[in-house]
């Protein structure tokens, strides 16, 4: 049979199993507003039982472990969409800057172009009249103007987005370093079959900050974790993180490589897949079909120019700066050749009254001269390509926030602290202490009735 | 009564002013609500993965899409016509049709994502599992024999 200090003993594993229930409970309630939390449960086992002759007696409680309440599956689907989220809300925001110089105004190129094209048709009215000449002229500069201005301002953000590129890559480095030591504490308290909850969720916070910046992929492995980007760069091995570098290009902008190996083209998604994307295909697209827009409209002009005749007879010359061969940065550099407004070749055959030559530059604006396009098409083209771009980015963004909202709720309801469940814990604690209390006070009236049955008896 | 709805009673009180040879632009922007509420059901839908809800949405679209056409058909796929001075109605129709195309594109965003997550969850529940070792086995024997 067993003793009174056997039960004693057991009634004594009941009370501290269940202040070490109440200390998991208290945590979860000091931590209800803590971000990333997990809820942790006690997970309490029943005592290795004793054998005494025949019979078996259980010997109470123990408190095994403190296990965080996750779901990994949740836990992927918002690194997944934090990602996205990261991606588009940076390209959205990128375009959204793009798109500001397609904004109709007085000055941007659609209206340029049109009233380029209208003053070569109040010209062809009176061909020698100086301040017509003058207005055609002034209208060349303002759509020269238009397109340096639009050129620049997509140089200065292309610029911007490549010092984000720098600092994201920075900050990467930072969360990388961050979870390489949080995995080397969980490694280490796991491998002596210690909860390490906390660390768990903090490196599961820097984990989901990490996702933001830049894809990644998370393989779990003996208590420790290896999270390398969707195309397989390395970023955390174990305890080891890997470094990821920025060097400057040729054509002055960073890109980024991992242990000497060129790796931008292979970061698609998170805050800097973003800004990659913004940076290096939409800006140079906008500003090849700015290129392309500028130099045809220039050439064109130029070749009409070069088929008629000045005020003062004359051979037209060039009206605008020969465009670069190649168009390549067409945009930025074009500039009206002339500054005498006699020079402009309104005469098709030589005399000051003739106004052939004007009216086949006026008719310019509605032939195929630009990439199979009529300039103002082409221009309405390229305001819609990037409406549509910045529309979409936008789109996916929503869908993004939508998603990881609802899965943070999810998550939350999974992982989250519920007051109500806390405060109903701790009266199950409470009563079950109590009981373990009330039975250690029943064995030592039991055991003051041992030691004191010699005098009893007297 | 929410602006949406004065904006309606509005239209209707100029759609009965007007001859109904002019309405066409009237039925377009009562198809246009109809289509806006319907993406509105399919964007809760999406979000909850609620299977049913995505086919009535899509079949109601598509309804939708068919009475479009029929209104094109009827006034010969000219430009809509709209009852005398009309601006107000002209005006909500562009901004419907704003509102429907970032529904749009919000629904083929959120569509992309559910395939992506059914597809996750089709591959997990077709885990590496015992049966394809023996079925394998038997396929590799019925060559042998």
């Amino acid at each position: 049979m067993s003793s009174l200090n056997a039960s004693l003993a057991t009634a004594l594993t009941g009370l501290i199993a269940e202040q070490g229930a109440m200390q998991v409970t208290t945590n979860n309630v000091a931590n209800v507003n803590t971000p990333g939390y997990s809820r942790e449960d006690p997970v309490l086992v029943t005592s290795d039982p004793v054998a005494i002759g025949p019979l078996t007696f259980g010997t109470g409680v123990t408190l095994q472990s403190v296990e965080s309440i996750r779901d990994p599956l949740l836990e992927s689907q918002i690194q997944q969409q934090t990602q996205s989220q990261g991606q588009f809300s940076t390209l959205a925001s990128a375009l959204q800057q793009t798109q500001a110089n397609f904004i109709s105004s007085t000055s941007d190129i659609g209206t340029a172009i049109s009233n380029f094209f209208d003053s070569i048709n109040q010209l062809s009215s009176d061909p020698p009249n100086l301040s017509l000449r003058q207005g055609v002229l002034t209208a060349a500069d303002d759509l020269a103007t238009s397109f340096n201005t639009a050129a620049n301002n997509l140089s200065q953000q292309q610029t911007s987005l490549d010092s984000s590129v720098v600092q994201t890559v920075t900050q990467i480095n930072q969360l990388t370093q961050q979870i390489a030591n949080l995995n080397q504490q969980v490694s280490n308290l796991q491998n002596v079959g210690e909860s390490a909850g906390s660390f768990v969720d903090q490196r599961q916070q820097a984990i989901d900050q990490l996702s933001g910046l830049v894809d990644v992929s998370v393989i779990s492995a003996n208590n420790s974790l290896t999270l390398t980007t969707a195309n397989g760069v390395p970023l955390v091995t174990g305890q080891q993180s890997f470094q990821l570098q920025t060097q400057i290009t040729p054509a002055g902008l960073h890109d980024v490589y991992s242990q000497g190996n060129n790796v931008t083209s292979q970061i698609t998604s998170g805050q800097l897949g973003g800004t990659l994307q913004a940076r290096d295909q939409e800006i140079p697209a906008i500003q090849g079909q700015l290129d392309t827009l500028a130099a045809g409209v220039a050439n064109a002009v130029n070749t009409v120019q070069a088929g008629g005749f000045d005020l003062n007879g004359d051979a037209g010359t060039n009206l605008f700066n020969p465009p670069p061969a190649g168009v390549t940065g067409a945009a930025a550099s074009l500039s009206v050749a002339i500054t005498d407004p006699s020079l402009i070749a309104a005469s098709s055959d030589g005399s000051a009254g003739s106004n052939g030559n004007a009216e086949a530059m006026y008719d310019l604006n509605n032939q195929a001269i630009v990439a199979g396009q009529t300039p103002t098409d082409y221009y309405s083209g390229i305001v819609f390509d990037v409406g549509n771009d910045t529309a979409n980015a936008s789109a996916e963004q929503t869908a993004s926030s939508s998603i990881l909202q609802q899965l943070n709720d999810q998550l939350a309801s999974v992982s989250g602290v519920s007051l109500d469940e806390e405060a109903a814990n701790m009266v199950r604690y409470q009563d079950a202490y109590q009981a373990s209390a009330q039975v250690i006070t029943t064995i030592n009236d039991m055991m003051y009735t041992v030691i004191n049955m010699d005098t009893l008896t007297v | 009564m929410t602006h949406t709805e004065s904006n309606l009673t509005s239209i209707s009180v100029s759609a009965k002013a007007a001859p109904a040879a002019d309405e066409s632009g009237v039925g377009i922007f009562a198809l246009l609500e109809e289509l806006e509420s319907s993406l509105a059901g399919s964007y809760k839908a999406l979000l909850k993965l609620d299977l049913a809800g995505i086919e009535q949405g899509t079949s109601e679209q598509a309804s939708l899409i068919g009475k479009f056409d029929a209104i094109r058909k009827a006034s010969g796929n000219t430009a809509l016509r709209f009852p005398a001075h009309a601006d107000e109605l002209c005006a909500e129709i562009r901004r419907s049709r704003t509102r429907i195309l970032q529904a749009t594109r919000l629904q083929a965003a959120l569509l992309a994502r559910a395939q992506l997550k059914l597809r996750v969850l089709a591959n997990m529940l077709a885990e590496p599992s015992a049966d394809y070792g023996p079925l394998l086995a038997q396929r590799v024997r019925g060559r042998r024999g």
